[in-house]
C-alpha cells in the first residue's frame, strides 16, 4: 500500500485513503485482488465458452446463461469488443446475448394500456416518470 | 461500442449471420442512444464511417427549422462502396423496427416519450438521409444486381420514415 501511495498525486490519494478509511483493510485487499484477476482472465474463458455454444452440445444452454452472466458485467466489455476480430463464433455470440442483455426488459405496447389505471399499475418507480413526461 | 462494431463489420469479411447479428447490435446501441436528446453528433459520425462523404448540414438539428429547399446532393453513389452503403441502410432500418414495434420501454408513457424524442429530435435528420437516398437512386440507376438490393432497401427504408408519425396512434386504438 505504501508503494501504491508513492505514484499518486494527491487528490487521487486523498480519494484513496478517505476509501480506505470507510472500509476494513480486508475487504478492499480482496477487492483489489478480484478486480485484477477479472481483467486479466476473461477472455479466454469466454472464447472457450463461445465455442463449447457453438458446438451445439448438451451444456450449450448453460454455458450460454455463464456467457450471459460474464458480459453483463461492463468492465468486461471493451476487452471483449477488442477481441471481436479473434474468432466468429466468439463474435456470434457475444453479439447475440449482448442484444438479449439490452432487450431484456421488453415490454408489448398492446391496446390494454389505454387507460391510465392500467398503466400505473406497472411499477412504482416509473410512475414518477409517467406524470412527468406524460 | 458502435464505433468497434462499425469498424469489425467493415474491416473483415464476416459470414452472413454474423454480420447480421452484428448489424443488429449497432441498430440497438443507436437506438438506446436516442432515448436522450443529445447525441447527433454520435448518428453523423457512424453515418460517415460507411458513407465518408455524407455530411448532415448543421440547420437540419430539429424538425423546426427543417429547409428542404436546400438540401443539395452532397455525394455520388459510385464514390462510396454500394455494400457499405448497403449495410448502413440496414442497419437504420433495423434501428427503426427496434423503436417502433420492438420496444423496451417499461411503460407507455416512456414509450411514448421515447417517440417524441425521437421525433423532435432525429427524425429529421432520417428524412434528410432519406432524400439524399432517392437522389442517389434516380442518379446513379445502373441495371446490375446489387442496384436492385438499394432500391429495396431504400424504399423500405422510406417506408419507415413515412410511417413513423403514425407509430403512436396505431397503437392507441
Amino acid at each position: 500500500l505504501n508503494d501504491f501511495n508513492d505514484g499518486l498525486t494527491d487528490s487521487i490519494s486523498l480519494y484513496f485513503w478517505e476509501n480506505l478509511y470507510k472500509s476494513s483493510r480486508k475487504s478492499l485487499r480482496l477487492y483489489i485482488f478480484s478486480e485484477s484477476l477479472n481483467l486479466t482472465s476473461m477472455i479466454g474463458t469466454l472464447q472457450n465458452l463461445a465455442n463449447e455454444i457453438v458446438s451445439g452440445s448438451q451444456r450449450s444452454p448453460a454455458a450460454n446463461e455463464e456467457f450471459k452472466a460474464i458480459i453483463n458485467d461492463t468492465r468486461v466489455t471493451s476487452e471483449c469488443l477488442s477481441n471481436l476480430n479473434s474468432s466468429d463464433a466468439f463474435a456470434f455470440v457475444f453479439c447475440n446475448n449482448m442484444l438479449k442483455l439490452m432487450e431484456q426488459e421488453e415490454f408489448n405496447i398492446v391496446s390494454e394500456t389505454r387507460s391510465e389505471e392500467n398503466i400505473t399499475n406497472y411499477g412504482q418507480a416509473d410512475t414518477v416518470k409517467a406524470k412527468v413526461y406524460g | 461500442m458502435i464505433y468497434v462494431l462499425s469498424q469489425c463489420l467493415l474491416t473483415t469479411n464476416k459470414p452472413s449471420y454474423i454480420a447480421k447479428s452484428m448489424m443488429d447490435l449497432v441498430a440497438m446501441s443507436l437506438k438506446s442512444l436516442f432515448e436522450e436528446n443529445s447525441y447527433s453528433s454520435v448518428l453523423e459520425k457512424t453515418i460517415q464511417l460507411f458513407v465518408s462523404p455524407f455530411m448532415l448540414p448543421p440547420n437540419f438539428n430539429t424538425t423546426n427549422e427543417v429547409n428542404l429547399q436546400v438540401v443539395l446532393a452532397r455525394y455520388n453513389l459510385l464514390e462510396c462502396n454500394i455494400s457499405h452503403y448497403c449495410m448502413l441502410l440496414q442497419i437504420l432500418i433495423s434501428m427503426f423496427e427496434y423503436l417502433t414495434f420492438q420496444s423496451t420501454s417499461k411503460t407507455y408513457y416512456e414509450y411514448r416519450r421515447c417517440i417524441y424524442i425521437f421525433r423532435n429530435s432525429y427524425l429529421a435528420f432520417f428524412l434528410y438521409f432519406g432524400i439524399e437516398a432517392c437522389k442517389l437512386l434516380f442518379a446513379g440507376f445502373d441495371n446490375s444486381d446489387n442496384m436492385y438490393q438499394v432500391v429495396n432497401l431504400t424504399l423500405e427504408y422510406l417506408e419507415n420514415i413515412f410511417m413513423y408519425p403514425f407509430t403512436l396512434s396505431l397503437h392507441e386504438f
